[in-house]
């Protein structure tokens, strides 16, 4: 604990950011947007509902401050790397890494906001809630391609590279696109809103959510699927006992991160068959999720600390 | 390939077995903090001061003494079958001792 806080004052800087996010969503969660359409939807009363909102965000809380210890420690092991083969791929890999961190509190905060600004102006909520998907798929797409980018360069090393999917992996791919792509295109609130209390998922016709949303996730789910094969084979084939032992953890909690990141941006993009189970099951679904993120990034923390050990020496 | 550099290149082979990619920046550390010279430089005279500080180092990196012995090992047959110098002995705690330097007229 005593190291953490003092990688947290190390760099002062994000963390007090990540600090400003904490406290604003806090704020937020104890002051819920409370429609009676919403309240009656679970047969819930006001004050359960803030409860609930505080019994989620405290989990969010937790993995935004786990993420951020995580990428702060390979960072920290990352400024060592001023040369060799390695280094311009740890740093792409820690600038993906540091976007999918940054997209934690960004993404629920946007969200927040904007859902706060358009139930008391209607008239944004078409606007907003594009604004929004648009603004979790650019953090998302561009950590992605860094993180794809890093580990492909990092593959150069072990004189392989990244060349797709196999056979098998691709047959899933496909099949996970196939789903996707049917349950989005099943949910009947996609473009227009189901009710006063709901709003749509996209606000856009059916082919402005093919070419600006369906594909563009496809492909960033595809590179983050890639850079989970990469990270893996990487560490499977690169030289060094003692190297590979520290880099184990970094390449585990990277590939858990992606993939965690991918079922949850899934999950929420399904909502509407997502609502549908009870709101205890959401629930446990989305703490499952965050648990694995934050599992992830302390896999990536324990890595990188024994990669800097080797720096240090 | 001078004889300096390829002292220099045989030991970081030896490494990159053991340290991947970071054997480059790890050998040039001990060398310019310890030896005081560039890492292209070192001499077999160098290998065993570099031996000692490679085995402290990379005690602190790793409990896996079979992995350390074994590295320190084949450095030090690198330095059995490259100069007629004492090979590094281990004092009672299993640590490098520092050689007696023996005049030589040639190596």
């Amino acid at each position: 604990m005593k190291n953490l806080g003092q990688l947290f004052l190390r760099y002062w800087d994000l963390s007090a950011l990540f600090a400003v996010f904490i406290l604003i969503y806090l704020l937020l969660a104890a002051n819920p947007i409370a429609t009676s359409a919403a309240l009656d939807r679970y047969n819930i009363s006001l004050t359960e509902l803030q409860l609930i909102n505080l019994l989620i965000a405290v989990p969010y809380v937790i993995i935004w401050v786990v993420g951020l210890a995580g990428y702060l420690h390979l960072y920290s092991y990352t400024r060592y790397l001023d040369s060799g083969k390695d280094a311009t791929g740890f740093r792409r890999l820690t600038n993906g890494v540091f976007l999918l961190v940054l997209w934690l509190p960004i993404s629920t905060l946007f969200n927040h906001v904007t859902t706060r600004y358009y139930t008391d102006n209607p008239e944004a909520t078409a606007s907003l809630v594009r604004a929004d998907s648009y603004v979790n798929l650019l953090i998302l797409f561009a950590g992605f391609y860094l993180i794809y980018t890093g580990v492909k360069k990092l593959l150069t090393i072990t004189g392989r590279q990244v060349t797709g999917l196999t056979p098998r992996q691709t047959f899933f791919f496909i099949a996970f696109s196939a789903v996707y792509t049917f349950l989005t295109y099943s949910d009947p609130a996609r473009s227009i809103a189901p009710d006063a209390a709901t709003p749509a998922m996209y606000y856009m016709p059916d082919w402005l959510i093919l070419i600006g949303v369906v594909i563009p996730r496809l492909c960033m789910w595809y590179l983050g699927f890639l850079a989970v094969a990469g990270m893996l084979l990487y560490g499977e084939k690169v030289k060094g006992a003692i190297y590979k032992k520290g880099l184990r953890n970094v390449s585990l909690g990277v590939a858990g991160v992606l993939i965690a990141t991918i079922t949850l941006r899934v999950v929420q993009s399904l909502t509407t068959s997502v609502n549908q189970l009870s709101l205890m099951l959401v629930l446990l679904l989305v703490y499952f999720l965050l648990a694995l993120i934050g599992l992830g990034y302390v896999l990536i923390a324990r890595g990188a600390r024994s990669l800097q050990r080797i720096e240090e020496s | 390939m001078s004889t300096q550099s390829q002292v220099f290149n045989t030991v970081l082979s030896i490494t990159e077995d053991y340290l991947g990619p970071a054997a480059p920046r790890f050998i040039s550390r001990l060398v310019e903090y310890h030896l005081h010279k560039e890492a292209s430089d070192i001499t077999i005279n160098d290998l065993p001061d570099l031996i000692i500080w490679i085995q402290l180092a990379v005690t602190v990196m790793t409990d896996d003494r079979q992995l350390i012995d074994e590295y320190v090992g084949r450095l030090n047959e690198l330095v059995r079958t490259r100069s007629s110098w004492p090979s590094v002995r281990k004092d009672s705690m299993g640590m490098a001792r520092r050689p007696k330097l023996r005049r030589q007229t040639s190596v």
